[in-house]
């Protein structure tokens, strides 16, 4: 592996890592754990994406990673968004907690909820990372679907009525979809001779020879079922309610990051079917 | 033969979890599902990665069965749940919607003709469970339904890599594991898993 490569690799290592340690860290640290960091995650994207977007004639490709000046860009929004989202995390837990107790003597509530919310965000903001980075488009969809599970957490996270039914609604429509795209996929990889992972990998997709009309119909299922995780209408139900529902951070990173990576992934199932 | 009798199976479990109201019942025919498809993988077994694709289907289902076994027994609904269709409406449209897909896809190479029909057969009923049923639980079974249809799919391609099956296997789990979360915490909220009581974000 490149030294580039490594270096992607670490950006989503590393926020992944911390979102495990997140988990065990005392309450009156975390704060402080988080916001370090979030920062040192956004300085790891960033040189990603610097080096991806100002190395663009040059791309970098194998089978489990593309380093592009398109998914360099992608990772730099999913970097900033989730580093921004990051820093006003307390302030926005401190609104739904209310302010921590002043006296030495009245311990701090024992709740999981600024746990449970740092590490799935973390979780969530290393698979977001490297949706962008992925070179197959099998390992793609795994990636988006797991996005699914940690956003549905983070949507529903207040446990009030409505954040439950914006975040089931969002889980339901959102990986009813991903199975049809998933049909999608395997008939794109049907119509790939060699089969294995490598015939799902980016640049395999140009050699799919099962035909126009089945090349078609697998890239519209592919498109429908993402289109669903888009937000694209007509199954677009679930996107008012979740975003309006979901912790204001974690709303700006499903709108500015999560979509639009989504978007990149469909973009890279285009121009790799283009030539077939 | 033995491949398509199998599909042909998973498609007619699908049905009955289509047609069943009893959660206990319809999880365990989803659970049936998922053993057919291990055995058919431990059937065509050929290669190591053939055998750790298979292993990995098995600890699907185990963990699958073990997760909805433990939301039934600690989610109690204390108030009937009604489905959203009648019992003819619901078959009618799972084998309208089967017809559909089958009429649309062309012949796409996996296995036999007959094997496609059946995976989207089963794509199709998994489509209308989740979408005509109001229990929350009965819509996690019609995802896990349709995503039965597509690791058949993924079975039926050469040389699949046990990688794919395994990155399945633990995104399934995981979605289970996530929506039976959910459907706890709306058990806890509404007295049942009823997505009819989660309608205060409609215009």
């Amino acid at each position: 592996m490149t030294d580039h490569q490594i270096l992607a690799v670490t950006s989503v290592a590393l926020p992944a890592l911390f979102a495990c340690l997140l988990m065990i860290t005392p309450r009156r640290w975390m704060t402080a754990v988080s916001l370090a960091s979030g920062t040192a995650t956004g300085a790891i994207a960033a040189a990603v994406a610097a080096g991806s977007i100002i190395g663009y004639r040059d791309p970098e490709a194998n089978g489990w990673i593309v380093l592009d000046a398109a998914g360099g860009l992608l990772v730099a929004v999913v970097g900033a968004v989730g580093l921004i989202g990051v820093w006003v995390s307390p302030a926005y837990l401190r609104s739904v907690d209310g302010p921590a107790p002043r006296s030495a003597d009245s311990p701090a509530p024992r709740h999981r909820g600024p746990r449970v919310y740092y590490s799935v965000f973390f979780a969530f903001w290393a698979i977001l990372l490297a949706v962008p980075l992925i070179g197959n488009l099998g390992g793609a969809w795994i990636l988006i679907e797991a996005t699914t599970a940690a956003s549905a957490l983070l949507v529903g996270f207040t446990g009030k009525p409505r954040a439950l039914e914006a975040g089931w609604k969002y889980l339901v429509l959102t990986s009813l979809g991903l199975g049809v795209a998933l049909l999608g996929i395997a008939l794109i990889a049907a119509g790939i001779p060699g089969g294995g992972l490598g015939a799902l990998s980016w640049r395999a997709l140009a050699t799919y020879d099962a035909g126009q009309q089945a090349g078609t119909v697998a890239y519209l299922l592919l498109i429908a079922g993402l289109a669903a995780k888009i937000g694209w209408a007509p199954v677009h139900n679930w996107l008012p309610d979740a975003h309006s529902e979901a912790p204001a951070p974690v709303s700006a990173i499903l709108s500015a990051a999560l979509l639009p990576t989504v978007l990149l992934i469909a973009w890279r199932c285009q121009q790799g079917l283009a030539p077939a | 033969m033995t491949t398509t009798l199998l599909a042909w199976i998973l498609a007619g479990l699908g049905l009955a979890v289509l047609a069943v109201r009893h959660r206990v019942a319809a999880v365990c025919l989803v659970t049936g599902q998922a053993m057919v498809l291990m055995a058919l993988a431990f059937h065509d077994a050929r290669e190591t990665g053939d055998l750790i694709a298979a292993s990995a289907l098995t600890a699907r289902t185990l963990l699958l069965a073990g997760l909805f076994g433990l939301l039934i027994r600690n989610t109690r609904d204390t108030r009937l749940v009604h489905p959203g269709l009648g019992l003819v409406r619901r078959i009618g449209a799972g084998i309208a919607l089967a017809l559909v897909l089958i009429w649309l896809v062309p012949t796409i190479g996996l296995g036999t003709r007959a094997i496609e029909q059946a995976i989207l057969a089963v794509v199709a009923l998994g489509l209308v469970i989740a979408a005509t049923s109001r229990a929350t639980l009965q819509q996690i079974l019609g995802i896990v339904v349709v995503e039965n249809a597509l690791v058949l799919a993924a079975l039926e391609l050469p040389g699949t890599s046990w990688l794919i099956e395994l990155g399945l296997a633990f995104d399934l789990v995981l979605l289970a594991a996530v929506a039976g979360a959910f459907h706890r915490r709306i058990v806890a909220q509404f007295g049942a898993g009823d997505t009819a009581a989660l309608r205060s974000l409609r215009d």
